[in-house]
């Protein structure tokens, strides 16, 4: 308890000397050239993050995803014998997509084409008039295998043909930062999502740095993360670990809510409170103010966490002008009423608060492409983007067996 | 006791002429609703709704989410309720003028995947 008398901190610029004050040149955020290297140096080596296992708990359960920077399109499944797999979602006979649907549950899969079949393990099962084919041996027909792993609830693929580094390897020591908050029992998400013609790195940098909550939000819900003690939304924290990064966000205990968010607040599973009304321990070892952690998992992760809830940011590359991006809500099942409320309210004040942030980001590729502006500056609060910046040109440049650590 | 004219439990009555345009099912329909409501029917719904939101959760937390929607009348004030959740934002928080701006981004975001219905 002594840190609750301790002075309020927060970070100060010495704390990230480390990564120096470099500006950042524009042409990374729309050249095709960078584009072509991120997605050959990159997406193609790097573990992704696909999903939780939660996501698919039973047998014949199925979700899949696109990697549009890598044309492919990622089954995964939980087969027959609980083992979770992941495919191309490809047809082995004339390379059209064989699960049209993103998410469902299945006993196997059939191709909308020529009707071959194949089962929850990839294995081709049967194939209509497979006489007439010249030598087919259907054992060899299965859909082709991705590397999965699956680590605390967390799934990810590897689209190499031989990943460099395990996934327990490639997460390294901020394995442990996860570990202190239990994702048990959070097992209802809602997922929101869309297509923003910008930059991924300029829509995953929004959504790591505190700098613009004060302004963007001021009209809505900068409040919860501004304060008379910290009016620009100063984080609590930085640590870096390798490719990957934390940070501690300040939330303001002197916010007063509403009437119905208070209603909300009470039922349990409202996101963004600020630090109000919060008793954990989690927050004790951190900050009086904690309001919650954001983890930044290279390349395309953001894994936010606070005491009453968890959501996750995923960022896919689509164009160096365009990426889609998805947002998921990790609830525990609703048990009443108010809970239920709860989080409706939840997701209804985070879509509003991400809506703002897509307003100011539409505008932004077009205004770096016109080359008014040769880099970008970023300040303390941004330290995330730095890191990010820093880990993608190292990760880029290492050679393939030379592990970022 | 109820008689079998009354679209929401005893005692909410007076709730009953939000029921046609605000008891609303699914996340994405409670969102449509909203961003296509005038700033009229948004003040008027919560003016009403939001005195009377503890009240009616006080009302349904005893009953599990499974029954509540089994009967028509628990399961109107329930979608009653978390249609408040989208205009209690827009009267609490955001106001007329930013409520304008996000009607127009909140177009541009898909669900997904939604919470579970009851």
């Amino acid at each position: 308890m002594a840190i609750m008398e301790e002075a309020v901190t927060f970070v100060q610029k010495e704390n990230v000397a480390e990564l120096g004050s470099e500006l950042i040149p524009t042409e990374l955020y729309y050249s095709q050239e960078q584009f072509k290297i991120e997605r050959e140096r990159v997406f193609s080596r790097a573990w992704l993050f696909a999903g939780r296992d939660v996501e698919i708990p039973k047998p014949g359960d199925f979700f899949a995803k696109e990697w549009d920077i890598c044309d492919a399109n990622i089954l995964i499944t939980r087969g027959k014998d609980s083992q979770i797999r992941a495919f191309h979602n490809v047809c082995s006979h004339r390379s059209v997509k064989v699960v049209w649907e993103d998410r469902g549950s299945a006993f196997g899969f059939s191709c909308p084409y020529h009707g071959w079949r194949y089962g929850l393990d990839g294995a081709a099962v049967s194939i209509p008039d497979s006489e007439s084919f010249f030598g087919l041996d259907i054992k060899s027909c299965g859909l082709t295998p991705v590397h999965v792993e699956v680590w605390n609830s967390l799934i990810f693929i590897n689209l190499s043909a031989a990943p460099e580094q395990t996934l327990l390897e490639f997460l390294g020591p901020i394995k442990t930062k996860i570990l202190e908050h239990s994702l048990e029992g959070f097992e209802s998400f809602v997922t929101i999502g869309g297509d923003v013609p910008v930059n991924w790195k300029c829509l995953i940098d929004n959504f790591q740095e505190t700098y613009h909550l004060a302004s963007v939000h001021r009209l809505s819900v900068a409040d919860r993360s501004v304060g008379s003690e910290n009016p620009l939304a100063h984080p609590i924290s930085f640590e870096f670990f390798g490719l990957h990064r934390l940070m501690g966000v300040w939330g303001n205990p002197h916010r007063k809510p509403d009437l119905v968010e208070g209603i909300a607040i009470k039922g349990g599973g409202v996101i963004s409170q600020g630090a109000v009304q919060q008793n954990d321990s989690h927050k004790l070892l951190r900050h009086p103010n904690w309001q919650l952690d954001v983890h930044g998992i290279f390349p395309t992760l953001l894994f936010d966490v606070a005491p009453t809830f968890f959501f996750i940011h995923e960022f896919f590359p689509v164009t160096v002008d365009q990426t889609r991006w998805h947002s998921t809500v990790w609830f525990p099942k609703a048990i009443n009423a108010a809970q239920r409320f709860s989080q409706e309210y939840s997701v209804a004040a985070f879509r509003d608060t991400v809506a703002e942030d897509l307003a100011v980001l539409r505008t932004q590729q077009r205004a770096i492409r016109s080359g008014a502006k040769k880099y970008f500056n970023f300040q303390l609060s941004e330290t995330m983007c730095r890191h990010s910046y820093m880990m993608l040109n190292k990760y880029i440049e290492q050679s393939p067996n030379q592990a970022v650590d | 006791m109820s008689d079998d004219a009354s679209l929401l439990p005893e005692g909410f009555a007076d709730l009953e002429p939000f029921v046609t345009d605000w008891a609303i099912t699914t996340m994405k329909a409670r969102l449509h609703r909203r961003v296509t409501s005038t700033a009229r029917e948004r003040r008027g719904f919560y003016a009403a709704m939001a005195p009377r939101a503890q009240a009616a959760l006080d009302y349904l937390n005893p009953i599990s989410l499974d029954d509540i929607s089994k009967k028509p009348e628990t399961d109107r004030l329930m979608k009653l309720i978390l249609s408040l959740a989208e205009i209690a934002l827009t009267e609490e928080i955001n106001g007329q003028e930013v409520e304008a701006e996000h009607a127009r981004s909140n177009r541009q975001i898909f669900m997904v995947k939604e919470l579970d219905e009851l």
